[in-house]
C-alpha cells in the first residue's frame, strides 16, 4: 500500500510519516500544501491519500476540496481525512456517497497505531472508516432523538461499530464474540431500524453507508 | 461666571418690572379716584371716562410693551402720553385754568403718542423730518400760542384776523395733515417682518390725526360763527371718546406683540431636532426667505438658501449660557424689529442648541456602538486566533510527540526506538514551551503579581531589539486590572510590531503615571509605516484604550521612527 500524507504541520507529517513506515506502510511523500497534490499523483499514483482538513491557504476546508478532486481525477484512490476536530460537517459530501474508500478519522489515532493502519488499509480497499468517537456521538445523537430505544445496549454497540466501518470480523474481535452471534446482531439491528441492503458481509461497504445514513438523516428513512 | 451675573440682573429686572407694576395701578387708582370725584361734582361723565379709559389704556398699553428691551423707550413715551392725557380732568378740578392747562397738556400727550406710532416697533424715526413735525408739534402750544398772546392779547378765539391767529390755525390743521404724510411713509417703508405692528400704530395715528383735524376744523367753524359752541363742545367730547379709543389699538398691539412672541416659541421649538427646520421656522419668523444659518457644531451643515441679497446683516445665535451655537445671515430689514429678531435669536438658539445635542448624541451612540461591536469583533478575532495558534501549534506538536511515542513502541527492542523516544522527549519540550507562550499571550501571569512596573520590563525581555525601559520600580497606586491588562497589550502590541516590521536597531519602553492618568510610551528608530488600519492590532488597541475613557496616539515617520502612546486614566 503506497501511501500520500499532505499536512501544513511539518513537524506533525514527518512524525506520521516515521510511524507509519515503522509500521510497515510505505509513505511515498508528506507534502504541506493541495498545490503539489496534482503532480504528485500523475507521478507516483498511490494507493491512498491522508488529508488533513484545515489546510493553506485559508485554513477552512482546503483538504476537502482536494479530497474531491482527487476522488474525481483518480476515483480508486482512498482517501483519509485526518483532522483535530470532531466534525464532520466538511468531509460529509465525501463520506455520505455511494461510493466508499474513505476515512474520517481524528489525528488522535496516530497513538493507536494497530487502528490506524487497520484503518488505513479498510479504506483503501473501497471499505469505510468512521472514528469511533464521531461515530459514537452519531449513535448519541440518534439516541436522544428516541430512534433507538428498541436497541439493546449491545446491538447499538454493535451499530456504533457497524458506523465505524468495522467488518463482521472487526465487531466480533472488539466485543469478544463469535461471528455468528455478531450476525445476530447485526440482523436484530437491521430488522428494528429496518435498514435496506444486504447484512452479508460482502457487501460490507453498503451495509455501513446505509447505517451511516441512517445515523446521519435526522427523521426514520424509508425502508424502500 | 457669565450664568452666574446674569441672575441677579434678572431679578433685578423682575423686581424693577414689580415696582412698575405697583405704581401703575396706584396710578390707575388715582386717576379713577379724581374721575370720580369730579364726576360727583358735576362734570361730564362722558369726558371723565373717556380720559379715564384713554389714561388707563395707555398706562396698561405702556406696562405690557415695558416687558421687552427695546420698547422700553416706548413705553416710557406711552406713559408720558398717559400723565398728559390725566390732566383733561384739570377743568373740572381747576376752572379756567384748568381749561388751558386741559389744553396744552392734550396737545403735549400728541407728542410722545406721535414718537411712538412713527418708530415702533424700532427705535429709530425713519425721518428726520418726522422729528422735526414732532418737536414744532410739542412746541406749537408753549412757543406759538406765547407769541400769539403778546401780539394779540389773550384770547381764546383763535380765528381772528391777525396773522398769528390764521398762522396758528392753518398750522393747527397742517401738523395733522403732514403727520399723516409722515404715517403713509411709514407705512411704505416698513420692511415684512415689522408690518402688522406699524399697520396697527398707522391706524391708530390715522384716527388721532383726523379727529383733531375735525376738531380744529369745529372750532374754527364755531368761531366764524356758523356753528353753535356747543357743536364745539360735542366735537371736544367726541374727540376725546375716539382718542380712547384709539388708544384700545395701542394696547391690543401690545397684546398681539406678546402673542406673537408666544407662538414665535411654539414655532421654533415646536419643530424638533431638524436643524433644516429650525432654519425654516426662523425664516418664516422673521419673515426672511433669504435668513441662512451657518452650524456651529462639528457635522452640522445646511445646504444654502437663494442667494443673498446685497445688504445683509449677520448675528450670533447664542445658548443662554453663551454657547455660540450657529450665526445667521439674513437681509438687513429684519434689524427693524429689534425685538423680535432677539427673540428670534434667542429662541432659535435654544431649538439650534437642542438640535446639536441631539445630533451630539446620537453621533456619540453611533460610535459607542461601533466601538462596543468592533471590541466584541476583537475579542471573537483574539478567539479565533488562540484557537489557530493552540491547533496549529501545541496540538501538532504533541499529537507529533504521540506519533513518535507509537513509533517507540512499535519498534519495541529494534534499533531506533531509544533515539524516537529522546526525539519524543525534544517535541515534548517544544510544546511545553509553545503552550508557555501562549499562555502569556492571553493573559501575561506575571501582570498580576507584579504589576506592570514588574511585567513591562519582563515583556521587555522577550524582544529581539534592544529595549530601553524607563519604568518605575513601583507606583504609588496599584492600577485597576482592565487598566494594566490594556497598557500591557499595548506595550506588547506596539513592540512585537517595532521588531517585526520596523527593522528598529532599538525601542524606548517608557512608563508615567501622573495627575490621575497612567501613560505607556513605545518608541522605536525604526523606519515608520505604522498605520492605523480597520480590523488592524492598532485599530483594537485603540478601542480597547477608548472604552477605558482612554487615548490611543500613533505617530510614524521614516525618520523619526514610530511612537505609540497610550494614556488610560487611573484613580490617584
Amino acid at each position: 500500500m503506497r501511501v500520500m500524507i499532505v499536512d501544513d504541520s511539518v513537524i506533525f507529517r514527518r512524525g506520521l510519516r516515521l510511524l507509519l513506515e515503522a509500521a510497515g506502510v510505505e509513505v511515498q511523500r508528506d507534502i504541506g500544501s493541495t498545490d503539489e497534490i496534482a503532480g504528485q499523483f500523475a507521478r507516483l499514483r498511490p494507493d491512498l491519500c491522508i488529508l488533513d482538513v484545515r489546510l493553506p491557504p485559508t485554513f477552512t476546508d482546503e483538504g476537502v476540496a482536494a479530497a474531491e478532486y482527487i476522488q474525481h481525477e483518480w476515483p480508486d484512490v482512498g482517501l483519509l481525512l485526518l483532522s483535530t476536530y470532531v466534525e464532520t460537517r466538511w468531509a460529509e459530501r465525501l463520506l455520505w456517497n455511494d461510493r466508499g474508500g474513505v476515512g474520517y478519522l481524528l489525528k488522535d489515532r496516530v497513538n493507536r497505531v494497530t487502528d490506524l493502519v487497520e484503518a488505513l488499509h479498510r479504506v483503501a480497499g473501497g471499505g469505510t472508516a468512521l472514528d469511533p468517537e464521531i461515530a459514537a456521538s452519531l449513535v448519541r445523537r440518534k439516541r436522544r432523538a428516541g430512534q433507538l430505544d428498541t436497541l439493546t445496549s449491545r446491538e447499538r454497540r454493535v451499530l456504533e461499530l457497524m458506523a465505524q466501518g468495522l467488518s463482521n470480523a472487526g465487531i466480533g474481535a472488539d466485543l469478544v464474540v463469535s461471528d455468528k452471534t455478531v450476525e445476530t446482531y447485526v440482523a436484530a439491528v437491521h430488522a428494528k431500524l429496518g435498514l435496506s441492503g444486504d447484512n452479508a458481509d460482502r457487501t460490507h461497504n453498503r451495509r455501513v453507508l446505509a447505517v451511516l445514513t441512517y445515523l446521519h438523516t435526522t427523521g426514520r428513512i424509508a425502508t424502500s | 461666571m457669565t450664568t452666574v451675573s446674569a441672575r441677579p440682573v434678572r431679578r433685578q429686572a423682575r423686581s424693577a418690572r414689580t415696582r412698575e407694576r405697583t405704581l401703575v395701578l396706584i396710578a390707575a387708582a388715582v386717576v379713577v379716584g379724581v374721575a370720580t370725584w369730579v364726576v360727583l361734582r358735576g362734570f361730564s361723565v362722558v369726558l371723565s371716562v373717556a380720559a379715564v379709559v384713554a389714561c388707563l389704556t395707555l398706562m396698561v398699553a405702556a406696562y405690557l410693551l415695558g416687558g421687552e428691551r427695546e420698547q422700553r423707550r416706548s413705553s416710557g413715551l406711552l406713559y408720558v402720553a398717559a400723565a398728559c392725557l390725566g390732566f383733561q380732568a384739570g377743568p373740572a378740578v381747576f376752572g379756567e385754568v384748568g381749561t388751558w392747562v386741559g389744553a396744552v397738556t392734550m396737545w403735549w400727550a400728541l407728542v410722545p403718542l406721535g414718537i411712538v406710532v412713527l418708530s415702533y416697533p424700532g427705535r429709530r424715526l425713519l425721518a428726520r423730518w418726522h422729528g422735526t413735525l414732532l418737536v414744532v408739534m410739542g412746541l406749537d402750544c408753549v412757543v406759538f400760542w406765547a407769541v400769539a398772546v403778546a401780539l394779540g392779547g389773550i384770547s381764546p378765539r383763535i380765528v381772528e384776523l391777525h396773522w398769528p391767529g390764521v398762522g396758528l390755525m392753518i398750522m393747527r390743521v397742517g401738523f395733522p395733515i403732514l403727520f399723516c404724510a409722515a404715517l403713509v411713509q411709514r407705512w411704505k417703508c416698513a420692511a415684512p417682518p415689522e408690518r402688522p405692528g406699524v399697520r396697527s400704530v398707522c391706524v391708530v395715528g390715522l384716527v388721532l390725526a383726523v379727529m383733531f383735524v375735525a376738531r380744529i376744523g369745529v372750532r374754527g367753524l364755531a368761531e366764524l360763527g356758523i356753528v353753535s359752541w356747543s357743536a364745539y363742545e360735542a366735537a371736544r367730547t367726541v374727540n376725546l371718546v375716539c382718542l380712547a379709543l384709539a388708544l384700545l389699538g395701542l394696547l391690543l398691539e401690545a397684546l398681539r406683540r406678546r402673542a406673537a412672541h408666544g407662538r414665535l416659541i411654539e414655532n421654533l421649538l415646536g419643530v424638533g431636532g431638524n436643524p433644516a427646520r429650525i432654519q425654516d421656522a426662523i425664516r418664516k419668523a422673521l419673515n426672511d426667505p433669504s435668513a441662512q444659518l451657518t452650524l456651529h457644531w462639528p457635522g452640522g451643515s445646511l445646504p444654502l438658501a437663494r442667494p443673498p441679497t446685497p445688504s445683509r446683516v449677520v448675528r450670533d445665535l447664542r445658548t443662554p449660557e453663551g454657547t455660540l451655537v450657529a450665526v445667521v445671515d439674513a437681509a438687513e430689514e429684519t434689524t427693524r424689529d429689534p425685538a423680535q429678531l432677539r427673540a428670534v435669536l434667542a429662541v432659535g438658539a435654544v431649538a439650534l442648541d437642542n438640535a446639536r445635542l441631539q445630533s451630539q448624541l446620537a453621533q456619540k451612540v453611533d460610535e459607542l456602538r461601533s466601538s462596543r461591536s468592533r471590541i466584541v469583533e476583537a475579542t471573537v478575532q483574539s478567539r479565533r486566533r488562540l484557537e489557530r495558534d493552540l491547533h496549529d501549534g501545541a496540538q501538532q506538536q504533541l499529537l507529533a510527540v504521540a506519533a513518535t511515542l507509537a513509533r517507540a513502541e512499535l519498534l519495541g527492542a529494534q534499533a531506533g526506538a531509544a533515539s524516537a523516544v529522546g526525539e519524543a522527549r525534544r517535541q515534548l519540550g517544544e510544546a511545553i514551551a509553545e503552550l508557555r507562550r501562549l499562555a502569556r499571550g492571553i493573559h501575561p501571569a506575571i501582570l498580576d503579581r507584579g504589576g506592570l512596573p514588574v511585567a513591562l520590563p519582563s515583556l521587555a525581555d522577550t524582544v529581539e531589539v534592544p529595549v530601553d525601559v524607563d519604568v518605575p520600580t513601583e507606583l504609588h497606586t496599584r492600577l485597576a486590572a482592565p487598566v494594566e491588562t490594556t497598557l500591557w497589550f499595548v506595550a506588547a502590541e506596539a513592540m512585537t510590531n517595532a521588531a517585526r516590521h520596523s527593522r528598529a536597531a532599538s525601542i524606548r519602553l517608557r512608563l508615567e503615571a501622573a495627575a490621575g492618568r497612567v501613560t505607556v510610551t513605545v518608541a522605536d528608530n525604526g523606519r515608520g509605516g505604522a498605520r492605523m488600519i480597520a480590523g488592524g492590532g492598532l485599530a483594537g488597541l485603540s478601542d480597547r484604550v477608548s472604552a477605558l475613557g482612554g487615548a490611543l496616539r500613533i505617530s510614524s515617520s521614516a525618520t523619526t521612527g514610530t511612537c505609540v502612546e497610550a494614556a488610560l486614566p487611573c484613580e490617584s
